[in-house]
């Protein structure tokens, strides 16, 4: 069970591995982009060392570019990223090098996030700072933690296959011992027997080193084996969050519910009983119309939209075991 | 239940291709094994060793005249015959080498030391830097550059090198914008996103990882400025700019061959031909560097395909099928038949072997399986739209009665797109950006069913409704990029409908789609096989929505069904190993069931082809192997009417034996002593 997973009890009381605080991200700059909805919107969640986040949505949800800002790569406009309680908003890279050892990240494509030009040695050894007397040793040993024979250092990428490099690419995200490690997407490159592996791979690092992972991916059923809680995205916005069993199973938000019942299950009688069951709800399609700005970004899709749906954007609150931002959450659950 | 042995994860490193390049080992580089490369480096070696070491082994000084030996043909006191004032031609122009052929070195090294640099900050700073690179190199290029020049050499005089390095600030402009769109799409890749969080110094992450990714552009563009300066050198000289009489230089000779044209027509020849040469062999040096990613790739010829086709429609006639003790009968309700389907790279591995299918009418039939196990391969066959140098070898495709294996391509076009159609996993890329989607489908509409054009627009808006687009006539108006990924599948849908076909083939038609929209599209597919009596193949690495939309399903692994029949059967009883390790392998479970703490994985990958072991195609990868696997058997009859190929299928069954996940811990437990 996810829930043997060790995750602290005193989790709440200790400093977060990582946590990010109202975030907003606004692409462009000028009037236009500040008039336009933003791509992340007041979004914040916290990481306990240890646990495992799924930060889940479909595309354009903004999921990735949470990553992203919690990275570095792209700048948040409004809000805090704190690791280990330290704020790294405003950090440029090159000032992160220290700060490297303890936020990490596995991207989803293992072709490109590896340099073909250079050996997987050299690649591991890069984030350790210049000069590490045992960076080769480190690099075996990181190597060896993720089922691979330390030798491989001398070769190329090319010589590897697709979920071989995903974990040469989890190995370089271990070399410096982090604190916290995004995955954004690890899996989902990958072939069914290989995402098992890599998933279990994952599992097994996480409980053995007490690492926090932001899990981002679309694919809730992959959430829910490794991750202990979950933070639903829709638009850039939080949807519902709570642990990741009772989101999935007793979804208080209509867009979530439409997310877990389109996932199809591969047994053919319950599969004809979700399907059943997802048709029921009448969730709208994808792209039927632009939501209005100031109400909740779902209501055009959802069918218990009313008219303070599209005027009053619904604040997150507690409903059941999870935090749902629905005026209309009640209704669902009935 | 019996604990198997768990193979060892040693295998994990099992090359998934066989290494045919051992890395690193010095080679002659690619760009080399192409004769315009090879040449074209040989004559510049030539050239430029010829005229950097002129004075040591020119036959004659240039300045020496042999009034006697006017406009000579080439002899062997001149081996390029001589010119108006008898010099001897090989000495000056292998001495006038040297300044075209460095200066336009020095102009190449002022252009990319300017605009490489330029480049790389730009493609790291977007916005206001890049911007400001970008409009400064612009008034750079808007700048005449011949006018520019000759003002430059009136105030510096013949100052040629001086010249061409100005002329390569110039060139820096051009140099900068290239490089930009190469440094941008470079810095896109995730590698330098990754060194970058490692916390990689700007000038770290562009010497290591952006510049050598660029090193291909750059040694191209190099080459071609590089025929370009020697142009130009040449070209100021001819104009009268450069070294003066008595001093040799090429574009001077020319000049001076030109107005002999009618007395001493061989004076052009050598000078000529050594300049053309020179920037010829730069430009070919120059391809030869830019093909450099393509090399290896092999291409067969028409010929060679439609041979191996009419091999494989001789051999249907004669072998039956060999693999299937059971020649299966063809079902009367079948709209398709496919029987020991054989598909082979010509004159290479097979890809897929003895493959036989049924598809009933108005049923959904899955093709399941990892990438590398020729479903894709199996469905494409079906449309004769196999890739080049790829080619059915054998067996039967009947369709409708009519067996399409060895059909010319004529015939076979009239079944594509009419009779049976297809969509694929990338709707936008079925789609032609240039075109309405009115024009899309009312073209086909027209071809498939002789309508006029008014008619054919209403028939479209009605396909667009079949298919469940509301606003038809909005949509209809539309060009691709304005549709979501969900409405441009649609939209692919209706365009396979418009020849109201009898089977259709949806090459992982959801895989690129968001969930809600891939439950949307599969809800459409069933409403058409419901409503119409499609019939469908579908193929997808995806069991949940195999359970979701096939009445029957096939499971492939390397090139053949491993397991087939009814749906329900295979997904709730499947029976052969590698049918049951996928699904121990997927983290989706049905409400109520717990979450599985570990997920069943098989060890290694998918044996590429040509590398398929003897017997059992899985058992290299089975947790249950034994040495009765590794000889050929039969396949077994399971599911109703499908089967099973698996020789141990009766033991496992007897004892009850699934494949079972290994322990926690089991991944990074390798070798002693892992991280700590």
């Amino acid at each position: 069970m996810t829930a043997a997973a060790p995750v602290r009890e005193d989790a709440a009381t200790t400093t977060p591995a990582l946590e990010v605080r109202d975030l907003v991200v606004r692409y462009g700059s000028g009037r236009k982009a500040r008039a336009a909805a933003p791509a992340i919107d007041r979004v914040s969640f916290t990481v306990a060392p240890g646990e495992t986040l799924g930060l889940v949505g479909e595309s354009g949800s903004g999921k990735s570019t949470i990553g992203k800002a919690i990275l570095g790569l792209q700048p948040p406009s409004e809000g805090q990223v704190l690791v280990q309680g330290r704020d790294i908003t405003s950090l440029p890279l090159r000032k992160r090098r220290g700060l490297a050892a303890d936020l990490r990240v596995v991207f989803q494509d293992p072709y490109s996030s590896l340099n073909p030009a250079r050996t997987i040695g050299q690649t591991l050894v890069e984030p350790l700072p210049r000069g590490t007397a045992d960076a080769t040793t480190r690099a075996r040993q990181a190597l060896e933690s993720v089922g691979l024979p330390g030798d491989a250092v001398d070769r190329y990428p090319t010589q590897f296959s697709g979920g071989q490099r995903q974990r040469i690419a989890i190995a370089r995200s271990l070399v410096v011992r982090p604190k916290v490690i995004v995955l954004d997407e690890p899996v989902s490159a990958l072939d069914l027997s290989t995402q098992a592996q890599v998933l279990n791979l994952l599992a097994d690092l996480r409980d053995e080193h007490g690492l926090a992972f932001l899990f981002v991916a679309h694919d809730l059923g992959v959430v829910r084996f490794l991750a202990q809680r979950t933070v639903v995205l829709y638009r850039g916005q939080v949807m519902e969050t709570g642990p990741v069993d009772d989101v999935t199973l007793h979804p208080r938000h209509p867009y979530t519910a439409a997310l877990t019942s389109a996932a199809p299950v591969p047994r053919p009688a319950e599969q004809a009983a979700r399907r059943a069951a997802r048709e029921a709800l009448g969730i709208g399609t994808a792209g039927a119309a632009a939501p209005s700005p100031t109400g909740c970004p779902f209501a055009t899709r959802c069918p218990l939209a009313t008219e303070v749906c599209t005027t009053e954007r619904p604040a997150l609150r507690q409903v059941g075991a999870s935090l749902t931002a629905c005026h209309h959450a009640e209704e669902l659950t009935a | 239940m019996s604990a198997p042995q768990p193979l060892p994860d040693a295998d994990l490193l099992a090359p998934d291709k066989p290494a045919t390049e051992p890395a690193r080992t010095r080679r002659v580089p690619a760009f080399l094994r192409r004769p315009g490369g090879a040449l074209g480096a040989l004559w510049l070696v030539v050239v430029v060793v010829g005229s950097l070491t002129a004075p040591l082994w020119v036959p004659y000084d240039v300045t020496t005249q042999d009034l006697a030996n006017r406009l000579a043909l080439p002899s062997a006191d001149h081996l390029l015959g001589t010119d108006p004032l008898g010099r001897d031609l090989l000495s000056r122009i292998a001495t006038a080498g040297s300044l075209p052929l460095l200066s336009s070195a020095l102009m190449l090294v002022v252009a990319f030391a300017i605009g490489l640099p330029l480049a790389l900050v730009a493609a790291e700073r977007p916005g206001r830097t890049e911007r400001f690179i970008s409009r400064a190199t612009e008034v750079l290029l808007a700048l005449p550059a011949t006018v520019l020049l000759l003002a430059v050499i009136g105030i510096v005089g013949n100052e040629i090198p001086l010249v061409m390095a100005v002329f390569g600030v110039l060139l820096s402009a051009a140099v900068y914008r290239v490089m930009l769109g190469v440094a941008q799409s470079v810095r896109q890749r995730l590698y330098v996103d990754a060194a970058r969080v490692d916390g990689l110094g700007s000038l770290r992450v562009n010497v290591r990882h952006v510049l050598p990714a660029m090193g291909t552009v750059i040694a191209v563009q190099g080459a071609q400025l590089f025929g370009i300066g020697i142009l130009v050198v040449a070209g100021l000289a001819f104009l009268g700019f450069g070294p003066g009489e008595p001093a040799p230089s090429w574009g001077f000779m020319i000049n001076d061959a030109s107005s002999h044209l009618f007395d001493g027509p061989w004076l052009l020849v050598p000078s000529g031909l050594v300049l053309a040469l020179t920037v010829v062999a730069a430009n070919e040096l120059a391809d030869a560097l830019a093909a450099r990613g393509g090399a290896g790739a092999k291409r067969r010829s028409r010929k060679q395909v439609r041979a191996a086709a009419a091999a494989a429609a001789a051999a249907q006639g004669e072998s039956g099928s060999e693999q299937d003790a059971v020649a299966q009968p063809v079902p009367d309700d079948a709209v398709l038949a496919v029987r020991d389907l054989r598909v082979s790279v010509v004159g290479g591995p097979d890809l897929v072997t003895g493959v036989s299918l049924t598809v009933r009418r108005g049923t959904v039939l899955g093709l399941v399986g990892e990438s590398g196990c020729g479903k894709s391969m199996t469905a494409r066959s079906l449309l004769g739209l196999l890739p080049d140098g790829v080619a059915v070898s054998g067996g039967s495709i009947i369709f409708q009665g009519t067996d399409l294996v060895g059909r010319p391509e004529k015939e076979l076009r009239g079944y594509r797109g009419s009779r049976i159609a297809l969509i694929s996993q990338e709707p936008m890329v079925a789609l032609d950006p240039a075109f309405s989607i009115a024009a899309q489908l009312t073209g086909p509409i027209r071809r498939h069913r002789g309508v006029g054009r008014g008619e054919a627009r209403t028939i479209a808006a009605e396909l667009l409704r079949n298919v469940g687009i509301v606003d038809a006539d909005r949509i209809l108006r539309s060009y691709p990029h304005q549709l979501s990924g969900g409405m441009a599948q649609r939209v692919c849908i209706a365009l396979a409908l418009t020849g109201e076909p009898d089977l259709l083939v949806a090459d992982e038609p959801t895989t690129a789609l968001d969930v809600t929209v891939q439950a949307e599209i599969l809800s459409l597919l069933r409403a058409l096989v419901r409503d119409t009596g499609l019939s469908v193949v579908l193929v997808t690495h995806d069991l949940g929505v195999v359970a979701d939309l096939c009445d029957d399903v096939a499971v492939m692994y390397a090139g053949e069904v491993v397991e087939a029949g009814a749906t329900a059967g295979v997904l709730d009883e499947p029976r052969h190993p590698y049918t049951m390790a996928l699904l121990g392998a997927d983290p989706h479970v049905p409400d109520g069931e717990p979450v599985p703490e570990r997920l069943a994985s098989i060890a290694g990958t998918v044996p590429s082809p040509g590398t398929w072991p003897e017997g059992c195609r899985f058992a290299g990868r089975c947790l249950f192997a034994t040495d009765a696997c590794r000889t050929p058997f039969p396949t077994v009859p399971a599911h109703g009417g499908g089967l099973v190929r698996c020789v141990r299928v009766e033991d496992l069954a007897l004892h009850q034996i699934s494949w079972t996940p290994e322990e926690a811990g089991a991944e990074t437990a390798t070798t002693a002593g892992g991280a700590r």
